[in-house]
């Protein structure tokens, strides 16, 4: 399910569908969870529907390779669309609705992709759902064709084998099919169906797409240090130890939630003492390297303390200022401002502020 | 149909044809006192451990000097009137598992086709035959003594290379013993042209050894007039229960430097030891890069998030590449502590410089086959409070013992694939000696039903800017349970296709009202794995937990549970499904670090879990095998 704002009746009638669920004896035991109010929407991608509205806190994630916004992952929790008769609330795994592919339709309504706009280089393609049906003969084919124009590249199907479906339950239909992508110009299309070969009345909730690229996007590739051959290779970097933190307001520094974000920090900070190491955090990194007066890094930083209990590094902006003490770290996510269309604080997870003190340094 | 199958058939005809003469049976012994220097219990039932002292050389032998004076269970006989009419009486002891066997023999009468692989013996020397009373006076009494002890047959393929039998290569099974006693007088012997391999079990026919209990109850000898088959009233009830705190073995020649009074290569320690230290086969496949990060993980040093988080953004030429270590110094990981009669086993801590992610085990130095293998353990939790994996497979399982001669029945189809590590295109053998039963016991998900398998975890993305676009094990994409941890049960029958039922994909078993869910990826897969979802506090948060690996000639049953009389079922797979072995194995356990890539779908990547700060310790407390 997807989390999205309701509005209150919605809320008042879940427990009247729940009474009427019980009165009518219906044969589905499952009892869908809640709708929560979280304030996260739908995304559009021009899919007819009712995959045209996909679920924005599950399918908003891109990312650019060159000019391409890659979308990889997708999810509908078939609680909206466009034409409300492909939903039905006779039946929801999750929410109040889910996909009715009525007992006449051979061949569900799909989703079709460009391949250049789902992955770098296609490894392969996973996709679930939810299923309830009633039919004891059910014949159901997931199916995903890969065409390059006209020419069929693949044709992938995977059954609902009839042992393994229990007739008047949801249950999880998952399957990933393997490509190799690297030989794709891009323009390959890519296309999800179900192939209702029995015609048997279907439920479908809760459905995710996910394409997946022989490398997370974004990530450098580079050979790593083999520990396992004695010479000619470099050592490990030793991470240095965090030996004490202490709490700071983040307000105190300026960060507040609803509030704007400082700017990115120019460059690194020196740390104090008479080493001079420097603390070097670009944007998105996992780690901080620690840098001698020569430029050389001689250590990684994990910004973490079991006073802290998590890595301030995770946090999607850290700034960082050296305090007489050791280093003061300012860790929060970002928002949007809905009306502003600004970088703001996030609420959650709240803004941490803590000065690290460091032991160690190499 | 082979011979035997044929032979029996024909005799079953025959018999019926002939109006077959029922076997009178001779009152050549009037009277068979049993075990006479034993003392069974009320139900006749004697139980006795098996004597692990020696026993690395001899094999096991019930009951041992210890146990019995002279070694050797006594029987007194006191002859009947037709003995010394007949000029004395000729008679063989026999003694049978009856607890892991074939049936002896099938509906049609022949002999069951496996039932040469029962457990049975006769006399010390397999060559001697029917003994002789000689003539005997009216209040003549003869004494016998025998024992139970391995290689009964004495086969040739037993044998050392100065053609000594290797007693311990087929060791006496646990589990409940029967004896049975066939006398006939003198006379009546020498009428009587027994096969070969009746008089001498080593013996074997055209069609392989012919089992004596389906010969003389079911088979040819039930009706050989003037035989008289006395089965004991008193069985013997064979358990085996190592003494933990007895030592680690260090098979040499190793490094010495953390030997100690438990743990080494002494001759004390290589005969009463029931344990050595297990030293893993690392494979190249197995080869994983790793953050250099040393983290307390059951510490809630790391979280499923930052696991997410390195995997995303960590940079890749910082990474470290290894495989799984084994122990450059054995006893330093592994102890044994005779005062609490406990084996430990302590995955070392990293240090910097020193990481490592290295594999713990012991495995037990007599091969036994089949049994109810039940281990009490405290091995290592293997999730944190925030659901964290610590990397580590927890691993109970049986492996082949490598003895002389022990292979695998032959597979008739197509064969085994020869190699463990042989891939697709190994090449078919009929025989292997390779055998392997297993809990694992990790983070990994459910296979089975194959519609639901695998998760549909979400592409990563390194976009520090949205926290959604690099979750990974934290997406709302995880379809297994907080604080749930995979019981993997695996029987390694590489790739036989004689079994009925075999299959790839998931496949269900019924068994007493329940469905079991078996999987193997392809006809080639060596293996079959059922999995079941328990809680990590459960398995691993008390004070101990049994695991219990019942390995029968046609059924293998995986159960756990808190106490040892509060087992449960979670695994179960019979000869319809997979090829059960009958070679002789070893118990191991292990806490041992494995490539992920071998658990298609496991939500966590070893290479971005950290290097253990903290020793990972677990604890063998007993050992029962019965």
């Amino acid at each position: 399910m997807c989390p999205r704002h309701r509005s209150s009746p919605a809320k008042v009638a879940w427990p009247l569908l729940l009474l009427a669920l019980a009165a009518c004896g219906s044969r589905d035991q499952h009892i869908p969870p809640p709708i929560a109010a979280a304030d996260v929407a739908t995304r559009t991608f021009g899919d007819d529907a009712p995959f045209d509205q996909a679920c924005a806190h599950r399918s908003s994630a891109q990312f650019m390779v060159g000019t391409r916004t890659i979308v990889p992952n997708l999810h509908w929790d078939m609680e909206e669309s466009a034409e409300p008769g492909r939903l039905s609330d006779a039946h929801a795994y999750s929410g109040r609705r889910s996909m009715h592919i009525p007992d006449d339709m051979e061949y569900s309504p799909g989703v079709c992709r460009l391949v250049k706009d789902v992955a770098d280089t296609l490894q392969h393609i996973g996709t679930g759902f939810w299923l309830y049906s009633e039919e004891d003969s059910l014949r159901l084919t997931l199916v995903i064709t890969i065409k390059r124009g006209e020419e069929q590249l693949h044709w992938f199907g995977k059954d609902v084998r009839r042992d393994e479906y229990t007739p008047g339950h949801w249950q999880r239909f998952n399957a990933s099919f393997p490509v190799d992508g690297s030989s794709f110009t891009g323009e390959e299309r890519i296309c999800l169906y179900l192939w209702n070969r029995a015609r048997g009345e279907l439920f479908v909730d809760d459905w995710d797409l996910v394409f997946r690229s022989s490398q997370i996007p974004g990530r450098r590739a580079a050979p790593g240090i083999d520990l396992e051959q004695a010479a000619g290779t470099r050592e490990a970097l030793p991470f240095v130890t965090v030996t004490q933190v202490r709490a700071a307001d983040p307000a105190a520094h300026g960060i507040r939630v609803g509030g704007p974000v400082l700017p990115l920090a120019a460059g690194p900070v020196v740390l104090p003492g008479p080493a001079g190491y420097s603390l070097h955090l670009a944007e998105g990194a996992a780690v901080g390297l620690l840098r001698d007066r020569s430029g050389n890094t001689t250590g990684l930083l994990r910004a973490w303390h079991p006073l802290i209990g998590r890595d301030l590094f995770t946090f999607e902006r850290c700034h960082l200022e050296a305090a007489e003490d050791g280093i003061l770290i300012i860790a929060y996510d970002v928002d949007t401002d809905p009306t502003s269309g600004l970088p703001i604080v996030a609420a959650g997870p709240a803004p941490l502020a803590y000065v690290l003190q460091l032991d160690g340094l190499p | 149909m082979n011979l035997r199958t044929l032979f029996g058939l024909m005799s079953v005809l025959l018999f019926a044809a002939c109006d077959r003469e029922e076997r009178t049976d001779a009152a050549v012994i009037d009277r068979v006192d049993w075990l006479v220097n034993m003392s069974p219990a009320e139900d006749g039932v004697l139980t006795l451990e098996l004597d692990y002292q020696d026993a690395i050389d001899s094999g096991f032998v019930i009951p041992s000097s210890r146990q019995a004076e002279g070694g050797r269970f006594a029987c007194r006989l006191t002859p009947g009137p037709d003995a010394a009419a007949g000029g004395g009486v000729r008679y063989k002891i026999y003694y049978k598992n009856d607890s892991y066997r074939f049936p002896h023999g099938t509906s049609e009468g022949a002999q069951h086709p496996l039932a040469h692989e029962n457990f049975y013996g006769s006399w010390e020397r397999a060559a001697e035959g029917f003994r002789s009373s000689g003539p005997l006076t009216d209040d003549a009494v003869i004494e016998l003594a025998f024992r139970i002890h391995g290689d009964p047959r004495e086969e040739p393929q037993y044998r050392d290379a100065e053609g000594r039998s290797l007693r311990w290569a087929r060791n006496p099974r646990v589990g409940r013993y029967a004896f049975m006693l066939v006398a006939m007088s003198e006379e009546r012997f020498a009428a009587t042209a027994l096969p070969e391999g009746v008089l001498n079990i080593g013996t074997p026919d055209s069609a392989g050894f012919i089992d004596p209990f389906w010969y003389w109850k079911e088979g040819p000898g039930a009706a050989l007039p003037g035989v008289q088959v006395v089965e004991a009233p008193v069985q013997v009830q064979v358990r085996a229960r190592p003494d933990l705190g007895a030592g680690i073995h260090i098979p040499p020649p190793a490094p010495e430097q953390a030997f100690n009074a438990t743990c080494g290569s002494t001759e004390e320690l290589r005969k009463q030891a029931p344990f050595e230290q297990f030293v893993h086969y690392v494979d190249p496949s197995t080869r994983f890069a790793n953050i250099p990060l040393i983290a307390d993980i059951l510490g809630n040093e790391y979280t499923p998030e930052d696991h997410d988080h390195y995997r995303a953004f960590f940079p890749p030429e910082e990474m470290v590449t290894l495989r799984p270590m084994t122990t450059t110094t054995p006893c330093a990981t592994v102890s044994s502590d005779p005062q609490r009669g406990a084996i430990l086993l302590r995955n070392p801590a990293s240090t910097p410089g020193d990481m490592r992610k290295e594999n713990v085990g012991v495995r037990s130095r007599h091969g036994l086959a089949y049994g109810r293998y039940q281990v009490k353990c405290k091995l290592t939790r293997l999730l944190n409070d925030s659901d964290m994996w610590v990397g580590l497979t927890n691993a109970i399982w049986l492996i082949y013992d490598g003895a002389p001669g022990c292979l695998r029945r032959p597979c008739e189809k197509d064969g085994y694939l020869a190699n463990y590590y042989g891939g697709d295109g190994d090449q078919r053998v009929p025989r292997v000696a390779y055998s392997e039963i297993d809990f694992e016991i990790l983070k990994t998900p459910a296979y089975c039903p194959d519609m639901s398998f695998p998760p549909t975890y979400p592409q990563q993305l390194a976009d520090h800017g949205d926290r959604k676009a690099w979750a990974y094990s934290s997406s709302d994409s995880r379809m297994d349970k907080p604080g749930m941890i995979t019981v993997a049960c695996t029987n390694w029958d590489m790739a036989c296709h004689d079994p009925e039922a075999f299959s790839a994909g998931c496949h269900t078993l019924e068994k007493d009202g329940r469905t079991y869910l078996n999987h193997r990826w392809s006809e080639d897969y060596r293996a079959v794995t059922q999995k079941v979802e328990e809680l990590d506090a459960t398995l691993f948060g008390g004070s101990h937990y049994w695991f219990e690996i019942d390995w029968r000639p046609e059924e293998i049953i995986w159960r756990i549970g808190p106490e040892r009389d509060q087992l449960r079922v979670v695994g179960y797979m019979d000869r319809s499904i997979t090829e059960i072995s009958n070679v002789q194995m070893h118990l191991i356990v292990t806490q041992e670090y494995h490539n992920t890539r071998w658990w298609p779908g496991t939500p966590y990547d070893q290479g971005y879990i950290p290097f253990p700060s903290r020793e990972l310790v677990g604890e063998i407390m007993e050992v029962i095998i019965e």
